[in-house]
């Protein structure tokens, strides 16, 4: 990974590819083995916003931490364009469901974390840390410690770090679960503003159905464990994209039958 | 605003918070002076806390010699035993099968009386600092490391799981993560520690020294000076506080970062 301190435009960013993922974990007795993945695959292009939703429990930590590097999965790749990453670490950008911020470092330092990490210590990443908090009204807060600020205010602390990490490829984890739901709704408006503005890699992991739909070009979903993917869904909506969209009779129509596809797969088990 | 009007509100509370005690204090003091004089206890008892506060001015001069040498032993004693502490701790959460062999053994021999290994130190290092030193080490140590493998090991999971999601190795989470995350834990071993440290220096001169508190101490006790022997622990006491205070200070300046409340 070069040293790059600027972030660039969309279609520097890669391909993220899953190919026929499997992935399990010995059960307690550890002759058994319980399938978690079941020939998971899907493509995030450069530039595209990618959700995949599921029921709780349907493994889509575990696709995470196959993507991530944790995980090694049984059969199946994980890919960079050609590079296969599988099994190795340290290739995506991560922003978790907590806002895991070092409690002892200002938002500032919080948001250089993720360079930091890549061994980047330079003047003008502080100076664009700097500017993007000043672009998302947190600039009065560079200094202050994260245990100051609300919940949703954190999140976005954490978001600033993913997007300012070297790596291209954005996971976010269900980010605003922990999130009340008027906090939500805000921060899905800024998210989709922001993410519009610099058009990232992004996969999303999310169970909320209109979430995704309004945020995404494509949604995956999920079945039960173990999972497989169940749909694949092209979001017809244009960008920029408004948030009244949730009111577009297509957008119901869409939202309808994901909540219907869900229902069943959840109860077919 | 609000910011400046809390503190004002912190400042009010934590005065009336040392307020009261102090008079209790006072009023306990005064007791004590009442029923010296009243009931005519001797002073080779119990002298009078008025008696004491004299005596104590007038001791003043020649106890800095004392007070030099067990402020030099509690010091090197307590910095010793802390390093050692923190080191050993940071070593065994770094080498986990170690952990596992050392860490209850460790526990165990928490219940071993130091004290009581005094006199077999001595037999080992003489009459010299050696052995007074090796007491106060043990005595610090085993708080101190106990204290930094907890906050160590209690470093916050979806911290550490966002870390080894970037990529972060085992070294880069101990070193941003677990080091300072187990701050708070480490300031509370000292503090223990630091009450420990003048305390076993103190008992440490008892078993064998020409100078110090402690030597200071029996010297008054074969003199029936109850009075000197109430100047040294009063003495002993300040000491006690001191170390404890600056200990807090530096708690204060290191974990800014937490809430009023969580200090």
């Amino acid at each position: 990974m070069s040293a790059e301190t600027r972030v660039p435009s969309a279609t520097a960013d890669p391909r993220l590819t899953v190919e026929a993922v499997d992935a399990g974990f010995p059960t307690s007795t550890g002759d058994h083995h319980l399938p978690v993945l079941d020939g998971v695959s899907l493509t995030v292009e450069p530039g595209e916003f990618v959700s995949i939703i599921g029921p709780s429990g349907s493994g889509k930590s575990t696709l995470l931490h196959v993507i991530g590097g944790l995980v090694t999965p049984e059969h199946g790749r994980v890919l960079l364009d050609d590079e296969d990453i599988t099994a190795t670490r340290g290739h995506i950008s991560y922003m978790p469901q907590q806002p895991a911020l070092l409690p002892w470092r200002s938002v500032l330092r919080n948001v250089l974390l993720a360079r930091e990490l890549a061994g980047i210590r330079t003047s003008e990443s502080v100076q664009e840390a700097r500017d993007w908090l000043t672009r998302t009204g947190l600039d009065g807060f560079a200094d202050a410690y994260p245990r100051t600020l609300s919940g949703g205010m954190q999140q976005r602390v954490a978001f600033l770090r993913a997007l300012l990490a070297p790596q291209r490829v954005m996971l976010l984890d269900e980010p605003f679960s922990a999130l009340d739901a008027l906090t939500r709704a805000g921060m899905q408006r800024w998210l989709l503003r922001l993410w519009e503005e610099t058009r990232r890699s992004v996969l999303f992991i999310t169970h909320n159905i209109e979430e995704a739909l309004l945020l995404s070009d494509t949604v995956y979903v999920l079945s039960e464990r173990p999972a497989r993917v169940v749909r694949r869904l092209d979001v017809p909506f244009t960008r920029p994209r408004r948030d009244e969209v949730v009111d577009d009779p297509a957008f119901i129509a869409l939202r309808r039958e994901l909540t219907d596809l869900l229902a069943t797969t959840s109860e077919a088990r | 605003m609000s910011v400046s009007s809390s503190r004002v509100r912190a400042a009010r509370t934590a005065g009336r918070r040392t307020l009261a005690p102090v008079l209790v204090a006072i009023a306990l003091l005064a007791v004590w002076e009442a029923a010296v004089r009243i009931f005519d206890v001797p002073a080779w008892m119990l002298p009078a806390p008025s008696a004491i506060a004299t005596e104590l001015v007038q001791q003043a001069p020649r106890l800095g010699e004392d007070v030099a040498a067990t402020g030099q032993l509690t010091l090197v004693g307590f910095a010793l035993g802390s390093a050692t502490g923190v080191l050993v701790a940071a070593v065994l959460h770094l080498v986990r099968p170690l952990k596992d062999a050392v860490y209850p053994l460790l526990i165990l021999s928490q219940n071993v009386p130091t004290i009581a290994l005094a006199p077999l130190l001595v037999v080992w290092f003489g009459f010299g600092m050696t052995p007074k030193l090796v007491i106060i080490v043990l005595m610090c140590f085993f708080p101190v490391a106990v204290a930094a493998m907890d906050g160590l090991r209690g470093a916050d999971r979806a911290i550490a799981d966002y870390l080894r999601m970037s990529g972060s190795s085992h070294w880069t989470i101990f070193r941003v993560l677990e080091v300072p995350g187990s701050l708070p834990s480490v300031f509370s071993g000292l503090k223990i520690a630091a009450t420990y440290a003048v305390m076993s220096a103190v008992i440490a001169e008892w078993v064998g020294s020409d100078k110090g508190l402690g030597h200071y101490l029996l010297l008054q006790k074969s003199a029936f000076r109850a009075d000197r022997m109430f100047v040294a622990i009063v003495v002993i006491v300040i000491a006690s506080l001191l170390l404890f205070g600056l200990i807090v200070s530096a708690e204060r300046r290191l974990t800014r970062w937490r809430g009023p409340r969580e200090r």
